[in-house]
């Protein structure tokens, strides 16, 4: 499988800082959260998850940090199998790995100060070290004695993203960074994280429903559906001439600003809900709701193949 | 009180806010007055009864009238310079006195079955929520098994069934062992909740160990509804050991308690009201005060307003 990714996929000519291989999470109950996720991240790239709700982008960037064990697969962070370290061994590695989260004020503990959230439970910085963090991500090195309810939800994601930074990572995993601000406040978040990567090398894992941002974002995409990668490629593929059905419904979903465009443009509309994941259908996942199913989509599921540059999970494709 | 703009306001803690809004909540400080007092009297009571020169034990044979069958001479129950609530039909013992040794007895019973029940809630629930899994199992189990037991009848039972122990170290292990399961259950739902929340995964993300996690992301967490519950129980664990030293299991005599002298008064409170009206106001005011506490402090610690 790793093979044929690295003759398939543009992105993995240089040495991965992140291999996900057949990535699996079943959680008590049976329910297959994410069954059997594969992709490369180069350093200093961004690589977009975009989904449904429910789909496991969520519970996949989970992972990747360990805030959830995997019950399959493997991870390979620097070459080394996160997988099979335990959460003490782990310690080193964390320094490379961290996180943004969704909600900005639920991810900041209300009863700390600024200073002892950026400087993390291990109390890595001194002042400056923490006053120059919040002033990278906008804020003031007088902020940090102040409590999280003191500040806007913009600016409690900018305090989000400083703790992020403060280990000096390689990889962050954003899980929806954005979804939870004010459409203003989105740009400004969007352009810091863009512009954070491009001064620091970061690699982000860039967990989004918002396509519109994950295209601003990501040079690379991958579309989720049901725990399993549909379709994944460079951005310019995935938006331009989507291959996989789901992924054209997911980008006709994006209403176009021009209203002339969006009276004729054509729309795929999907009836229903995603099929439950403790009991997926038979085949491909996808075809209840695909308006193109056919009989092969009904009994054999497709496997990831190089269609045009990218990969797709899809008999007619 | 003026609204200042946020960026002109001093860092202030979660915790300083609710004291702020403790302070303004006058039923709250008025309630924290009252336990004040009572707890600086009951601590101070060897100190009353040597300035008053009446002991607890203290017979006085001449504030009782034998002809009346052992009534206080005097209005009120005996009212007088000498023994200023009264005194004890048929002994004439001092009832300022009896009253303040009681409410020791009350306030130490109450304060340590509450410490104790906090310490083992707060662990037990910790672990239980926390861990989850088989320790989780095992704990709530024990915890609907305590609950769904008659508590009362069974301390009844066991406080008349042993005798020869100390029955104040008694009365406190039994309300312990029933008291414990419901700060454990409040600490195991907020641990429940917090532990999912994404500061903690942010914590664990930053490397945080568990026991960490447990001390600085999920035990200040804890702290305001198990400090408001704390609060609560003391009047109720008050009432407790007045109820079981009423039936006759409390506290044993010569020690004095309000609920033993209540239930020695209910004799003479036709005759003799005012017996029956001081260990009765002293347990109806400590247990209102302690009260309005606790609802002062559940109004500060409110999660609806720490938001704002």
């Amino acid at each position: 499988m790793s093979a044929r990714l690295t003759e398939l996929d543009p992105s993995s000519s240089r040495e991965p800082l992140l291999s996900v291989r057949d990535l699996r999470m079943t959680f008590r109950g049976g329910v297959r959260a994410v069954d059997g996720v594969d992709f490369d991240l180069a350093p200093g790239e961004t690589l977009g998850l975009v989904g449904e709700s429910g789909c496991g982008k969520s519970t996949t960037g989970r992972m990747v940090v360990r805030l959830l064990e995997p019950t399959g697969g493997r991870l390979l962070f620097g070459g080394r199998d996160l997988t099979r370290l335990s959460q003490r061994d782990l310690l080193p590695i964390r320094r490379d790995l961290s996180m943004i989260f969704q909600d900005p004020f639920s991810s900041l503990n209300p009863r700390q100060t600024v200073h002892q959230i950026v400087s993390g439970p291990r109390d890595l910085l001194t002042r400056e070290q923490v006053g120059d963090l919040l002033e990278r991500v906008g804020l003031s090195a007088q902020h940090a004695g102040r409590f999280p309810h003191q500040f806007s939800g913009g600016q409690a994601q900018r305090i989000g993203i400083a703790r992020a930074l403060a280990s000096g990572p390689r990889l962050v995993v954003c899980d929806e960074p954005v979804s939870a601000l004010d459409v203003s406040i989105q740009a400004q978040i969007v352009n810091l994280l863009a512009d954070l990567q491009a001064d620091l090398g970061l690699a982000y894992l860039f967990i989004a429903h918002d396509l519109s941002v994950v295209r601003h974002m990501c040079a690379r995409v991958a579309v989720m559906y049901l725990g399993r990668i549909v379709e994944i490629g460079a951005r310019e593929q995935i938006y331009g001439t989507p291959a996989h059905p789901y992924t054209r419904a997911l980008l006709s979903a994006v209403p176009v600003p021009d209203p002339d465009v969006e009276a004729t443009r054509e729309r795929i509309v999907l009836r229903g809900d995603p099929p439950s994941p403790k009991a997926p259908p038979p085949g491909c996942s996808f075809h209840p709701r695909c308006h193109l199913a056919q009989d092969i989509c009904r009994t054999s599921r497709p496997e990831l193949r190089g269609v045009n540059g990218r990969q797709v999970a899809c008999h007619l494709a | 009180m003026t609204t200042t703009p946020i960026e002109a306001a001093p860092p202030r803690s979660p915790g300083r806010l609710a004291l702020a809004r403790l302070r303004a909540d006058r039923p709250a400080m008025a309630g924290l007055v009252i336990v004040a007092v009572l707890v600086a009297l009951s601590a101070l009571a060897p100190l009353i009864t040597w300035w008053t020169g009446w002991a607890p034990e203290t017979f006085d044979k001449s504030a009782i009238d034998p002809d009346l069958g052992g009534l206080p001479r005097g209005a009120w129950g005996g009212v007088s310079a000498e023994h200023l609530l009264g005194v004890e039909p048929v002994t004439g013992r001092d009832l300022l006195a009896r009253v303040l040794y009681g409410g020791q007895v009350s306030l130490l019973v109450a304060l340590a079955a509450t410490a104790i029940t906090m310490v083992t809630g707060l662990a037990l629930g910790l672990l239980a929520g926390y861990l989850g899994g088989w320790v989780d199992t095992v704990i709530s189990r024990l915890i609907d098994l305590l609950m769904s037991f008659p508590s009362l009848i069974f301390m009844i039972a066991v406080l008349s069934v042993v005798r020869d122990v100390n029955r104040l170290v008694l009365l406190v292990t039994v309300m312990a062992v029933f008291g414990w399961t419901v700060i454990a259950r409040i600490a195991r739902g907020q641990v429940l909740t917090l532990k999912h929340r994404e500061y903690v995964e942010a914590a664990r993300v930053g490397g945080a160990m568990t026991g960490h996690v447990l001390r600085k992301e999920v035990l200040p967490g804890l702290t305001a509804p198990i400090l408001v519950y704390a609060t609560q129980s003391i009047p109720a664990y008050i009432g407790a050991e007045a109820a079981l030293s009423f039936l006759g299991v409390g506290v044993r005599p010569p020690t004095p308690s309000w609920g033993q002298m209540i239930n020695n008064a209910r004799g003479w409170f036709m005759t003799d009201p005012m017996y029956l009206a001081v260990p009765c106001f002293f347990l109806g005011l400590t247990v209102l005060a302690f009260t309005l506490l606790g609802d002062g402090l559940r109004d500060a610690f409110d999660p609806k307003e720490e938001a704002s």
